[in-house]
């Protein structure tokens, strides 16, 4: 039972009663679900005793059971699912396990023509590249449907600190004279030790909820700096790059393949993301958007998903704009994608109120809604998580903040000066 | 019209005064529509579990008598979800005559042949039908098949699906806000005799409700197909339910068209509650006309002192 | 034999019992009130006053046989994806083969009209109208997009269906007069969830009957059917019928009396115009030609149904 949801009292196995109504839990379920953070304990506020689950089909678990992964941890959410992580700890939040569940796909739309969710959907991968080069060896390939290989060379690198703390570590870095470019398997475990050190004693002061997870996990996610770049860039052993030359046949011939080679190796973890995924600008007009081969496509690729218990996960992004209404985007939400996340900018009336509430607490200026329309397994168990406007983004360097949302006031004199300007 | 009697009834039963709460007369098509973020999969492991069950045990009508009961042999496709979202359920409910029933997803196994896909439900079923018996089949998101079969139409899938439903008691999932396959939904809701469908509030997300089912009459009557004495007069009622993610549902009944007047003004400053949040949007979704709903202005005052079952039983008083 | 009905629901009655002659019933229904109601009143009707009548059932939709079709005087026939040319050819050809007038009346039901293309819809037709037929086919207004899309401009199959029909029946529930009532929703917008409580499948239900006379004079009549007591009664529409247009037009125009009295009216519905003796025995399909004889035109002896002033 090494899934086993941790805090959970090993004995209490005793059944809930079914009429247990849990409106009368009330009270007990506290105002503290208000934060995001909270939020995510939905479960645990039922505390009577959570059942442990069984394994699902022994053949299943045992493998479970024996694939270990730097990039895996146990869902919040559902004791018998491993989690890897979106490479954006907010976005983990809101999909209530606490990361993607493995086998799972999750889908960002995006309104309007920004451009947040490729930021998402690189973080996505670096993430896998990251643990990577933490562990010293190749344990996460990457797969980018669609891209070239200059995507690679984009990927974000790990939020190295403040400038002071960077120079710390410039320095100790050059002291040890090592850099990422020249490990092999010689000296793996040296650097691993070096940087299982370093976030550990970071984090452990700056998020205090879920430090005990970060000790536990600790290169389960990190934080990444958008505008540094991972060097060396990934090569083809953690990357490969899918074009879409031959149509989708190909390209699901081609993912076949490569998932085929890379899981021969049983430490390897995939990542698939398609980034812009019906964007004109790489998709065309023609083919490729047509509705039933896109069906199609995701559909099989859904299949190749779960075709390896525990060992690929798919993050894809889309413009809501141009697919809003359309069967296309339709079947994508409800049948194909198990996550689907949308993200909102704001209008411009909003933008100018917020700059004008928050003038001076500008970091509380947001920039776009995110809905939750769909999430990993718990929607598909029947748990109603559909959240529009409940949850607003602030895209910085370091971080993809997600927050509650809540409508700005104009306080008072800002009304006054409102109405004399008028 | 609900009287304050049917208030009080908390198991879930698609028939009157039927023992078998869940299952379908044989050969009909039973018809679960749910909206994009109420998936019906807590209620079709209701029905698989009675229809495996030897003793008519559901855990979604709990209290209902231990009744013998010949267990059909239950097929579950789904085309859109794997084993995953179904774990909970199954390790919880279907315990009993585990050898009957079978979950089947193209996704997760790559071995089965999606164009033949009424071929081998057929010879399944064919195989475990015998006179008196007939098995159950549960068919989730079939839409799908339309796009991922090429060349295959409405009518032709509608041929796949009847040919089942000559061998089965077939209860078909479908989402309702698909554009491209409303045809599909149109067709199935003229064939079939029950239709349930799963809609969120509509005020949205509530933590204490996650949506109402609705039983409704379909266009074919079971008398037509079935000629046995068991009643399949159909429970046409709503309900509210309450799904968590550790696999137990609740639910209570909803009588919809409540003769009870609803304050606005005193609903604009609490609306921030969650409670009254989900009591408004229980009371609007089957809305017919305004005047038939009007909420007491009591139950809001009282609301913070009120538990919200204090709230309900207030309301069956009200009835 | 005639035309002329005292009241509605005697007519409604002989439509019922197949007395009055109506080659085509089009029966159009949605799924918040579908027909099945309908049929079954027909069926019991029709079955009590013609007891030889036998039922030949094409079924689109119906998977199992219902029970009111008898094996070996009645038939189920299943067309749906099928091509209904060969099956109904054959099906109707062994049976003119073998009794070359058949005197047994036939009911054909069509469960929906809908799987049809509007392109043949009309040689589906011509294949099963005979004499000696009453088809009566449902046509679902809320499935109104072809299923086998093709775009031409031609009329659709509804408009074709209700422009051969002898008699329509508009199945609805009875809140249909409600704009915000989901029967309206649904036609509108599509099917839309939830249901509500008690709104689907009532058994007490509304028809709209339109029942063309041979003289191509339509009458309209409402009724609501109440199936479990089986029990019609005419309801009149406050906004309706075109005669009462008229006179309300006709009123204080001039001085002279330009109005029908009540009993005029009823006497002119009476009347039965000429040349209906000759468009008895016509086929079912097509209006009949109804001409005034004129002055000038031959008088021919040899025809019988001549008009002899």
């Amino acid at each position: 039972m090494s899934f086993r949801r941790r805090g959970d009292v090993v004995g209490g196995r005793g059944p809930v009663p079914m009429a247990s109504n849990p409106m009368l839990n009330r009270t007990a379920a506290p105002a503290g679900m208000r934060t995001p953070m909270t939020r995510t304990g939905i479960i645990p506020t039922r505390g009577e005793g959570h059942p442990n689950i069984s394994p699902v089909s022994l053949d299943q678990k045992s493998k479970e059971d024996v694939f270990k992964h730097l990039g895996l941890k146990p869902s919040i959410a559902l004791s018998n699912i491993n989690c890897v992580s979106t490479g954006t700890k907010d976005i983990d939040t809101i999909l209530i396990h606490g990361g993607l569940p493995v086998n799972c796909s999750l889908l960002i739309e995006e309104d309007g023509n920004t451009d947040f969710s490729g930021i998402l959907l690189k973080r996505y991968v670096s993430q896998g590249i990251v643990q990577n080069r933490k562990e010293g060896k190749i344990v996460n390939h990457c797969i980018a449907v669609g891209m070239e290989s200059n995507f690679g060379n984009e990927l974000p690198d790990i939020y190295a600190g403040n400038s002071k703390e960077r120079k710390k570590k410039l320095v100790r870095e050059q002291e040890g004279k090592m850099s990422v470019s020249n490990i092999n398997a010689g000296n793996d475990l040296k650097i691993a030790w070096r940087y299982k050190k370093d976030p550990l004693a970071k984090e452990d002061d700056s998020i205090s909820s879920n430090a005990s997870d970060d000790s536990k996990y600790p290169d389960y996610n990190h934080d990444f700096d958008i505008t540094s770049k991972i060097t060396p860039s990934p090569g083809p052993t953690e990357i490969s790059y899918i074009r879409l030359d031959g149509g989708y046949d190909h390209v699901i011939f081609e993912i076949k393949k490569t998932v085929e080679r890379e899981l021969k190796d049983k430490n390897k973890m995939i990542r698939i993301a398609i980034p812009y995924m019906l964007n004109p600008m790489v998709y065309g007009c023609e083919d490729l958007v047509e509705f039933h081969s896109v069906v199609r496509f995701l559909y099989e690729l859904r299949r190749i998903i779960n075709s390896y218990t525990g060992r690929i996960t798919l993050m894809a992004s889309t413009s809501s704009e141009l697919f809003e209404g359309t069967n296309v985007l339709c079947s994508l939400e409800n049948l194909i994608f198990d996550g689907v996340l949308r993200l909102v900018p704001f209008p411009h009336e909003l933008n100018i109120l917020m700059e004008k509430v928050y003038k001076t607490q500008r970091e509380k200026i947001k920039q776009g809604y995110v809905d939750v329309y769909r999430v990993p397994i718990l929607s598909g168990m029947g748990l109603m998580e559909k959240r529009l406007k409940e949850y607003s983004f602030k895209n910085s360097k370091s971080k993809f903040h997600i927050e509650q949302w809540s409508i700005p006031v104009e306080e008072e004199d800002v009304d006054e000066k409102k109405n004399s300007e008028f | 019209m609900a009287s304050a009697s049917d208030l009080q009834e908390q198991e879930l039963s698609f028939y009157q005064g039927n023992i078998h709460s869940l299952i379908a007369p044989e050969n009909s098509i039973s018809l679960i529509l749910h909206e994009p973020a109420n998936y019906p999969s807590w209620l079709i492991s209701g029905i698989i579990q009675q229809s495996i069950s030897s003793n008519n045990e559901c855990y979604l009508s709990q209290q209902s008598p231990a009744y013998p009961k010949t267990p059909s042999s239950t097929f579950f496709y789904s085309f859109s979800e794997t084993e995953q979202t179904y774990s909970k359920y199954f390790l919880k409910y279907i315990t009993q005559n585990k050898s009957l029933f079978q979950f089947i997803s193209p996704l997760t196994d790559s071995t089965i042949s999606i164009e033949s896909w009424n071929k081998s439900i057929i010879t399944k079923v064919k195989e475990t039908k015998t006179k008196d018996l007939t098995p159950v089949v549960i068919l989730e998101s079939p839409e799908l098949l339309l796009s991922i079969i090429p060349g295959l139409t409405i009518p032709k899938l509608l041929t796949q699906i009847m040919e089942i439903q000559k061998y089965a008691t077939l209860y078909i999932a479908l989402s309702t806000d698909l554009i491209n396959s409303s045809e599909l939904v149109i067709s199935l809701l003229h064939r079939s005799s029950i239709i349930l469908s799963l809609t969120s509030l509509t005020t949205g997300r509530a933590d204490d409700i996650s949506g109402v089912l609705s039983i409704s009459k379909g266009p074919i009557h079971n008398e037509d197909i079935n000629k046995k004495l068991v009643s399949f007069k159909i429970a046409d009622r709503q309900f509210v339910y309450f799904v968590s993610a550790n696999g137990y549902v609740d639910q209570w009944f909803a009588s919809v068209s409540m003769p009870m007047k609803l304050i606005i003004i005193g609903l604009t400053t609490v609306y921030e509650s969650l409670e009254i949040k989900s009591l408004c949007g229980l009371f609007t979704n089957g809305k017919k006309s305004p005047e038939q709903f009007d909420l007491s202005m009591a139950f809001i005052i009282f609301r913070n002192i009120l538990e919200i079952h204090a709230i309900k039983a207030m309301v069956g008083m009200l009835i | 034999m005639s035309a002329s009905v005292a009241s509605p629901t005697i007519l409604l009655n002989r439509i019922f019992s197949l007395r009055e002659p109506c080659p085509f019933i089009l029966v159009t229904d949605t799924f918040i009130q579908s027909a099945t109601y309908l049929t079954d009143e027909l069926i019991t009707k029709a079955r009590s006053s013609a007891t030889d009548l036998s039922i030949i059932y094409l079924s689109f939709e119906t998977t199992h046989t219902p029970s009111y079709i008898q094996t070996g005087r009645d038939q189920f026939i299943n067309l749906l994806d099928k091509d209904f040319e060969i099956i109904l050819t054959k099906t109707f050809q062994n049976d003119s083969s073998l009794n070359q007038i058949s005197n047994t009346r036939k009911l054909i039901i069509i469960d929906s009209l809908n799987y049809i293309q509007p392109n043949k819809i009309i040689s589906f037709l011509k294949l099963i109208m005979n004499p000696s037929h009453t088809v009566y086919g449902i046509y679902h207004q809320d499935m109104n997009f072809q299923l086998n899309q093709s775009k031409n401009p031609s009329p659709s199959a509804y408009t074709y269906l209700h422009y051969l029909s002898s008699c329509v029946f508009e199945v609805k529930p009875t809140d249909f007069n409600d704009s915000d009532s989901l029967y309206n929703q649904i036609l509108s917008n599509g099917p839309v969830f939830p249901l509500g409580v008690k709104s689907t499948q009532q058994p007490l239900f509304f028809i709209e009957l339109t029942y063309r006379r041979k003289s191509g004079r339509s009458l309209e009549y409402n009724f609501t059917i109440d199936s479990s007591t089986h029990n019609y009664e005419v309801i009149t529409l406050e906004n309706n019928t075109t005669d009462q247009d008229d006179e309300t037009l006709l009123k204080d125009l001039t001085t002279f009396n330009l109005g029908t009295t009540r009993k005029q009216r009823e006497q002119r519905d009476k009347v039965d115009l000429p040349f209906l003796e000759a468009q008895k025995s016509m086929g079912s399909v097509g209006s009949s030609i109804v001409y005034e004889f004129e002055k000038d035109d031959d008088y021919d002896e040899e025809d019988p149904f001549e008009d002899p002033f």
